[in-house]
């Protein structure tokens, strides 16, 4: 039987956001009275992937699908349903779940945009704790020296 | 031990780049110590002038330069070490950017916390130092080491309980949005602290209610410094409040992580 590695049961993320009315007179209202509504971005999503599978996720704009990436990935905690990646929680933030996984979103630098390339690579070095000889292999890949 | 090593590695890396990015904008970095010792003399100005004619609370003029340099001490220290990290992070949770702290195996709060020093408050601080010794010195104290001891703890936890309630104003951020102007108020909020808890004694209540704990952050430390009878039970009581709302703060942070909407 295939070992399931994502799974998703009744996954909801509301966001509750105040309606502004226009205007300066609208600003002025809003300061003491607001009216809130729920934006329904993930509402009751249930699925399963099993290790080795490889998935596409497609829906239209505005559908969910980076609100569910980002909840699997933990940067985002359900406002309902559960949520296990590898058997863990991932808005627990586990370092051994962290370490596991990669997510790239599009219009976002993945890498510090005050630090010199050499200085973020030797920086997720750190932070992922990966060993001398992998990293230096992999830099050696990419035409840099290695560490001495 | 592995994972103090693994923190370490970070934190040096990013205490290196820091400072080779503040001294590659030489003009820059030269303003900004001109301009810290320009806050620090109008200060030092205000309180010798003042102190000659007025006295704040049971402090005389040399106890009051004490007090003073705990406060460029304790404010330097987090301009040195939290300032700029506070600021980045207002903007990376309005901007998302945040994302990148939190799939690190690393804890968010470190890498937000000590991962944005400016340098140019080094000068400053240790001026704060000096400015101890001079009030230590002209009071002629004879200083022992568990004076200096307690001295050093009190001030650990000062710098400490003072940079967590900063991020606990800043935690606000995940739950209301985008709140830029809260630095400041955290910023006003640690101008108590630069004067004796002595000095507060006939404000109304609800403002002893915020002078007291920021006052209290200097006055410990400053106490245990010029005091002849060790303070001991301030002291305690001191640390133990410390302690008690650096875990507070801790807990407020993970739970407030929740509310973080990744610009959603």
């Amino acid at each position: 039987m295939d070992k399931t590695i994502i799974e998703v049961k009744n996954l909801k993320k509301y966001y509750q956001v105040y309606k502004k009315e226009p205007g300066i007179t609208g600003s002025l209202k809003s300061i003491f009275n607001r009216k809130y509504f729920d934006v329904k971005a993930v509402d009751d999503i249930s699925f399963k992937i099993n290790e080795g599978e490889l998935v596409g996720f497609i829906g239209p704009n505005g559908a969910g699908k980076t609100t569910t990436l980002k909840t699997l990935s933990g940067l985002l905690y359900p406002s309902d349903g559960e949520v296990k990646v590898l058997g863990i929680n991932p808005s627990d933030r586990k370092p051994e779940l962290q370490k596991q996984f990669s997510l790239i979103m599009g219009q976002k630098n993945q890498l510090w945009w005050d630090l010199p390339v050499w200085e973020s690579l030797l920086l997720n070095k750190a932070i992922y704790e990966i060993q001398d000889d992998d990293f230096n292999k992999n830099v050696e890949e990419l035409g840099r020296y290695p560490l001495k | 031990m592995r994972k103090v090593k693994k923190y370490y590695s970070i934190f040096i890396i990013y205490f290196k780049n820091t400072l080779s990015r503040d001294i590659s904008f030489r003009l820059s970095f030269f303003m900004s110590i001109i301009g810290s010792f320009c806050f620090v003399a109008l200060n030092f100005f205000i309180v010798y002038f003042l102190m000659q004619k007025v006295s704040i609370g049971r402090w005389s003029y040399n106890e009051m330069v004490v007090l003073l340099g705990n406060f460029y001490v304790l404010s330097y220290s987090i301009f040195l070490l939290f300032w700029r990290g506070f600021i980045h992070l207002i903007r990376d949770i309005r901007s998302g950017t945040f994302d990148y702290n939190l799939v690190r195996p690393v804890d968010s709060q470190f890498l937000v916390s000590l991962t944005g020093g400016g340098f140019h408050n080094l000068f400053a601080l240790i001026f704060g130092f000096i400015v101890i010794y001079f009030g230590v010195k002209n009071l002629q104290i004879d200083i022992s080491l568990l004076q200096i001891t307690t001295w050093v703890i009190s001030t650990v936890l000062s710098i400490l309980a003072c940079y967590s309630y900063v991020l606990l104003i800043i935690t606000l951020n995940f739950r209301y949005g985008y709140l830029e102007e809260v630095i400041n108020l955290a910023f006003s909020s640690q101008d108590f602290s630069r004067y004796p808890l002595d000095a507060f004694t006939k404000l109304p209540f609800y403002l002893l209610f915020f002078a007291i704990p920021f006052s209290a952050l200097t006055t410990i430390p400053s106490t245990i410094l010029i005091d002849t009878i060790f303070p001991v039970k301030q002291f305690l009581i001191f640390s133990i409040l410390c302690v008690l709302f650096i875990l507070f703060v801790r807990k407020v942070w993970l739970i407030s992580l929740r509310n973080y909407t990744s610009s959603g």
